[in-house]
Order: C-alpha cells, then structure tokens, then sequence
C-alpha cells in the first residue's frame, strides 16, 4: 500500500515539474502568416476609391522578442500582415500610385503574466491619409484576443498564439471601419 | 532552505494563482480622433495638447519605473530560488502606461494638425 505522505509528495513534485515545464520554452516572435486576414466573400466591399489605392508606409511602436522574455510584434512582422491583407482584399496600389498611404503605431499589447486561457489585447492606431496628405480616418483599435489552454501546452507559445490572433483581430476591424467610412465632403 | 513539500506547496499556490489567471489590467488608451474635435477653437485646442503632453511625460515616467520593477523580480527570480515563480507571476506585462502616453502623443498630433488647419498658435 502506498504511504499516504509520500504519494502526496509525489503529487507535488508532479505539479512543480509541471509548473517548471509550463513556464520554460523559449520566446519567439509573433508571425506575420498567423497574422493576415483573408477576405471573406459574404463581406461588404470597400469603397471604390480605396481599392487598389492603399499602400503600408510605416509601423512603429512594435518590439523585437527576447528568446528569454516573452513574446512581442515587432514592425516588419506587422507591415507584412498588414501589407499582404491589403493585398488579398484587393487594396494595395501599384507602386508609386499609393493615393492612401497608411501609418501604424502599435501602442502595445496588454499581456497576461501567466494564466492557463491567456488573453492579450493589442492597441494600435491607424491612420489613413488621403493624397494631399490630409488625414483621411484616424481609428485606434483595441482588440482583444484568448488563447485557450488547449491550443498549446508551453505558455511562451500559447502567449504568441494570443498576440497573432490580436493582431488578426485588429486588422480586422480595420478593414471593417474602411469598410463603413464615409469621409465628411 | 525549503524542503520538496514545501517547493510542491509553493508551487501548487502559484498553480492555484494561475488558475484564477494572472490577466494584464485593462487598458483604455485615449481615441486619436474623436467626436467634436473640429469644433475645438483655438484656446481650447492649446489647452488640450498641452495637458496631454504633460501627462504623456508622466506616463513615461511610470512606464520607466514598472519595466524597471519587472528587471528587478527577474533578478530576484535568479537570486531567491523557489520564491522567483511568484515573482514571474506578479510581472506587470500589461504596458499601460506606455499604451496611454503613446496614445496622448498621438492624440496631440492629431490636435497639432487641426490647430494649424485653424492657424491657431501651436504650444512649443
């Protein structure tokens, strides 16, 4: 028969090896694939003079990872995103024929600490200037986004999967606001 | 010097913490543009940006002083063996402040444009 203590010990020492797994794992940055959008058809178009007509021109505010810190978005990997969801909704304009240049500054990403579900919520602005250099729509999106505990063990990797799907959700509801914006004339 | 029962109990508390989730603070960053803006006149529009600007300048300087709190707990994570998974769990990933001044800051280039639009005098 098994003693009472040491089988609680043992329960223990299950959990802290446990703990110790879940919060080890190398960090890494978020990716720009996991970060697009693809247009859904059933989705109201955009404006006409926005189509073919946008172009990414800057991201600031994002962050390169720390493999010993945790997860983050850096600049290139959210132009990308952005970049190539223009792109496959059928806004990016030919080079050097960009009428709607857009700016992006990610004010940061709101992270848990630790948890098992672990929600991040990216704030950035956006800002859409017209050919005059005019601001055409200034939209700052917060955007909320959980990674269940099921969708990966390691909590570095569950915090990455949180950021991109932020991200995705961010873009998102971009689009929706270029979507359903009707400039003042 | 703690035992395994005890670094199993420490442990199964920080597990515990987990459970209840270690979520970052809410953070509501101030809108670049809002409703009523272009009605702004010039006196109020200097009031405005020159208020967030300082208050952009004190978030900084919290910010500062929460990344710096969090390289401390690291280092107490490698000097205090066992205690330092508290630690990691009580890190303030949230970013508030930096999330808030950076949108003050944005939020005055945004009244910096509609005062020039309106040849108001731009605070320096």
């Amino acid at each position: 028969m098994i003693d009472r203590k040491s089988f609680r010990s043992k329960i223990q020492f299950s959990f802290a090896m446990a703990a110790l797994v879940a919060l080890a794992g190398c960090a890494s940055s978020a990716d720009p694939k996991a970060m697009t959008i693809a247009p859904q058809t059933s989705e109201k178009p955009f404006p006409e003079r926005l189509q073919h007509a946008m172009c990414v021109r800057n991201v600031t505010g994002g962050e390169s990872t720390n493999p010993m810190w945790v997860s983050k978005v850096d600049n290139d990997g959210f132009k990308t995103a952005l970049g190539t969801s223009l792109d496959s909704a059928g806004l990016t304009a030919p080079a050097d024929k960009c009428a709607y240049p857009v700016d992006v500054n990610l004010l940061g990403l709101s992270q848990p600490a630790a948890g098992f579900d672990m929600e991040v919520t990216s704030h950035v602005n956006y800002k859409v200037y017209d050919s005059s250099g005019a601001p055409y729509l200034l939209e700052t999106i917060d955007a909320p986004f959980t990674a269940a505990m099921g969708e990966a063990f390691l909590a570095t990797e569950r915090l990455k999967l949180a950021n991109e799907g932020s991200i995705r959700e961010s873009i998102k509801q971009f689009f929706d606001k270029l979507r359903n914006f009707e400039p003042k004339s | 010097m703690l035992g395994g029962g005890r670094l199993g109990q420490l442990l199964l508390v920080a597990g515990a913490l987990c459970l209840s989730g270690c979520a970052a603070k809410e953070v509501i960053p101030v809108k670049m543009a809002q409703a009523g803006d272009e009605d702004l006149d010039c006196p109020a529009l200097k009031q405005q940006i020159e208020a967030n600007r300082a208050a952009a300048e004190d978030f900084v300087r919290k910010d500062r002083q929460t990344k710096n709190g969090n390289i401390a707990k690291t280092v107490g994570m490698a000097a205090i063996p066992y205690v330092g998974v508290l630690l990691a769990m009580s890190y303030d990933l949230s970013n508030e402040e930096q999330i808030e001044g950076r949108a003050l800051v944005d939020r005055d280039e945004r009244l910096t444009y509609l005062a020039k639009q309106k040849g108001c005098e731009i605070p320096k």
